[in-house]
């Protein structure tokens, strides 16, 4: 039983550990949107198309 | 030979399903598959750019509701100015706009690939759940070719100002209610870990230790954790009320109390772990709650729709044109008015004429011939015809501008929503206060802890969950439902607020009507229908209305390409000559039957050929919507500024309990407003934002003006009047859920009640049954949910 007194506080500081990440990772934004990615996470990979990369980007076809 | 003919059904077409959209509607003999001209559009967009997986994705993952595409014919050009850039956009590479007719997945996807359809955007990204997207443009891009683009694809975008101040606001008080969560949710799966224990048995050393760690573990959870809940009881006792979060309070504070007795006695029950758990249950829930809540098309700043753009200025010397913003415009400047353009300030016609459609401002219905010296205002449409305007008002004092800014104000003084939930939980949370005290001082002489005890367990089993929680969800829910049947509801208090609605009024030029000149009937004179093919070819080219209603009439029928020479307009005549032979097209005059207007009449040389009788058209489904509105009790009433005989012909033709014609804005408003909480109203243009904004119910139609979208409650996403009457099944079905919801949990409450008070429960047995009530009321809530959207 005395390995409680050890691993008892070990988890503790395993689960704080956890809740500081949440913490900072609320911070930065990720958690702004929750609904959007859930979508995204159905489009599979056969529906990217490639896209134009930034810098050799000219003026695409104008609407 | 002559037959007559009016606007009818295709005898024999058949229910198909658009290839874009998805709505089902009547294919006519010519097998039409898509069921209006932007989805047609649209569809030719996607696939010539190679972006059709989209309807692929569509299959996969359908949308809520089926949108036939709207395509604007708002060029966005206000855009690109500085003063929007300054105002609107973040460090000027980012703009938000709010778009229309975000409802799937696939939806997502096609957004996010705008850069392959426009060089000015780098990358667009998409916030499903608030239905806007930030566009990011490259370096030099316009933002006005990118809204052009958006609109195209069929989103009907909308500036949104997402970095402002309050909105920044919004964003930091949503993270730390997401920390607040997750502390709450962290804290409580640890202090379960140990509270398993305890229930286990576990004593001497170990247990004592393990009920430190849970009070440890629950410090952070009940102070900065229920922090919202503190303060929110706080307020409502300073201002001697109760609200919900008193009892919650109350809750916590004894639970702690006990706890604390308990721990430092080494003896007795510990309560952390449910009061943690309360406090997590209740912060998950109401955060979830208000992130349905619809709030960024709001009434502020109403003006800006009018105030932004740019113009094109005559400088002094009578011929060089600038470009500047609408803002700038001083008195007795001079602008050119192209056609098919907003009329950007109140002022004088200095040269030229043309044709002005006033509706949006008045109501009134026909376009309007105006010359030299004729007054327009700004907001109104210049249909046809170049000509300059001599400013005379500075466009903020503008008559628009002041029933905008009225609009503004009738929001913020929306008849007061009286909560169901405050009203009934006021009365319950003060009842039980009493009897908690009651059983305190009951035995606050002989047996202090016994009272204690019974009070503590009344006070946790009672909590009044239900107002807190289930309550919003239904109105959330509520509105996720009418989401599907394509009603955008801004928020859950509108639901109840319906359900004090007894009139409901309508505008007519927009609303009720189609507010654009079509043909309701012709006579056709002649046997040779291919003489038609010269009437398409002298109205082509045309901007007028009767031009473009004209050629409508005849789009159906099959007719040869014909050559016309010599095309002008004399004494109002189009006329124009083709082998030889003059044909023209005459103005017959005001007809006065029903709400026909003008009729013009084709003719070879001087014989008639056919004669065209055009109006502005009632909307087909105008009538079934009245009559199921009607059906329900509800008192009808057509509030129009057009004039009487045309208003009262169209009330009469449609069953309208009452007619009121020839009404300004600021009438409407007033009547609006005399009725208060019964009334909602229904409209579409400028003139009707202050009524939309007074009433406790505003609804505006597809296709109105900025104004009115961001003034109503309610914003109708498809061109369909009956989604009205869905709109008021849904609010009932909620209140009849919300009051079974209540019976249920009242009678809970008394009966858990009474063996509390009774002392027949543990304050333990009532921190376990408090979830289970809420739970059952939630899961009831959830159902109801389910079956509106499915069921109806």
């Amino acid at each position: 039983m005395n390995i409680v007194y050890v691993l008892a506080p070990l988890a503790l500081l395993l689960g704080s550990g956890f809740a500081i990440s949440y913490i900072v990772a609320t911070h930065r934004g990720q958690f702004d949107d929750l609904e959007t990615p859930a979508h995204r996470m159905l489009i599979d990979d056969e529906f990217d198309t490639p896209k134009i990369p930034a810098k050799t980007a000219k003026k695409g076809p104008h609407l | 030979m002559t037959f007559t003919a009016g606007p009818s059904a295709d005898a024999a077409s058949l229910l198909t399903v658009c290839v874009h959209c998805g709505t089902s509607f009547r294919a006519g003999s010519s097998g039409e598959r898509f069921c209006c001209h932007g989805c047609e559009t649209v569809h030719q967009l996607l696939t010539t750019a190679g972006l059709d997986d989209y309807y692929r994705l569509r299959e996969i993952s359908p949308p809520v509701c089926a949108l036939p595409a709207k395509v604007s014919s708002e060029s966005f050009a206000f855009c690109d100015d500085p003063e929007v850039i300054r105002k609107y956009s973040r460090n000027e590479r980012e703009m938000d706009f709010f778009v229309e007719g975000l409802n799937c997945s696939a939806c997502i996807w096609l957004l996010e690939r705008l850069p392959l359809l426009c060089g000015d955007v780098e990358s667009v990204e998409v916030n499903f759940a608030k239905s806007t997207v930030r566009v990011k443009r490259v370096d030099g891009g316009s933002f006005a070719r990118a809204a052009q683009a958006l609109n195209r694809i069929g989103y009907t975008p909308h500036l949104v100002d997402e970095s402002g101040s309050q909105e920044l606001l919004r964003k930091r008080e949503r993270r730390r209610e997401l920390i607040r969560i997750g502390v709450a949710a962290a804290c409580t799966g640890n202090i379960m870990i140990f509270s398993v224990s305890l229930y286990g048995g576990a004593d001497a050393f170990i247990g004592q230790w393990f009920a430190w760690l849970t009070a440890v573990l629950a410090a952070p959870v009940l102070t900065y954790g229920a922090w919202p809940f503190y303060r929110s009881a706080y307020q409502a006792l300073r201002a001697r009320t109760l609200n919900l979060d008193v009892p919650i309070v109350a809750a916590l504070i004894a639970g702690v109390v006990m706890s604390a007795w308990s721990l430092t006695l080494g003896e007795g029950a510990v309560y952390f772990d449910s009061l943690s758990m309360l406090v997590f249950l209740l912060l998950s829930s109401r955060a979830w709650l208000k992130n349905l809540q619809q709030t960024h098309l709001d009434a502020s700043r109403l003006e800006d729709s009018l105030l932004l753009g740019t113009v094109e200025r005559l400088a002094a010397d009578g011929r060089t044109r600038e470009k500047v913003s609408r803002l700038s415009l001083q008195v007795d400047d001079f602008v050119m008015i192209a056609p098919d353009t907003l009329i950007p300030a109140d002022g004088v016609i200095a040269h030229g004429h043309g044709l002005v459609q006033m509706s949006a401002l008045t109501g009134e219905s026909a376009p309007v011939d105006v010359r030299e010296g004729d007054v327009v205002f700004a907001g109104t449409q210049n249909v046809d015809g170049e000509w300059v305007l001599q400013v005379k008002k500075k466009v903020a004092d503008s008559r628009l501008a002041r029933l905008l800014r009225d609009a503004e104000i009738s929001s913020r003084e929306k008849p007061a929503l009286i909560r169901f939930a405050d009203q009934v939980g006021r009365w319950f949370v003060g009842v039980v206060f009493v009897l908690a005290l009651l059983v305190v001082a009951r035995f606050a002489l002989t047996n202090p802890s016994e009272g204690f005890a019974r009070a503590l367990a009344l006070v946790i089993v009672t909590c009044p969950c239900v107002f807190g929680m289930a309550i919003p969800l239904s109105l959330s829910l509520a509105v996720k439902a009418a989401a599907r049947r394509g009603l955008l509801i801004k928020n859950g208090d509108v639901i109840e607020r319906l359900a004090a609605i007894r009139k409901v009024y309508f505008d007519k030029t927009g609303t009720v009507t189609e507010a654009a000149l079509s043909c309701v009937g012709f006579q056709i004179c002649t046997g040779d229908l291919s003489e038609f093919g010269v009437l398409r070819a002298l109205e082509k080219d045309q901007e007028h209305p009767v031009a473009v209603a004209l050629l409508r009439a005849i789009e159906a029928l099959d007719l040869p390409e014909m050559k016309v020479s010599n095309v002008r307009v004399e004494d109002g005549r189009l006329i124009g000559e083709c082998g030889g032979i003059e044909y023209s097209v005459r103005a017959h005059g005001l007809s006065d039957a029903e709400t026909l207007r003008m009729s013009y009449g084709f003719y070879r040389e001087n014989e008639m050929l056919a004669r065209f009788d055009l109006g502005d058209r009632v909307r087909e489904d105008a009538a079934e919507a009245l009559r199921s509105l009607r059906a329900r009790g509800l008192e009808t009433v057509l509030l129009s500024g057009d004039r009487r005989s045309v208003v009262e012909t169209v009330g009469r033709r449609l069953g309208f309990t009452l007619v009121n014609a020839e009404a300004t804005p600021e009438h409407k408003r007033e009547l609006l407003r005399a009725d208060g909480e019964r009334a909602a109203m229904i409209g579409d243009g400028a003139n009707d934002a202050s009524a939309l904004a007074a009433a406790s119910v505003g609804i505006a139609v597809r296709g109105s003006m900025e104004a009115s979208l961001r003034a109503a409650d309610v914003y109708l996403l498809k061109n369909d009047l009956r989604a009205i009457d869905d709109l008021f099944s849904i609010a009932r079905a909620t209140r009849r859920a919300i009051v079974r919801n209540l019976l249920i949990s009242v009678s809970f409450n008394i009966c858990a009640g009474t063996l509390a008070l009774t002392g027949h429960m543990h304050p333990l047995w009532a921190a376990v049954l408090m979830p289970l009530s809420s739970l059952t009321v939630l899961i009831s809530s959830l159902v109801t949910g389910r079956r509106l959207e499915t069921g109806k």
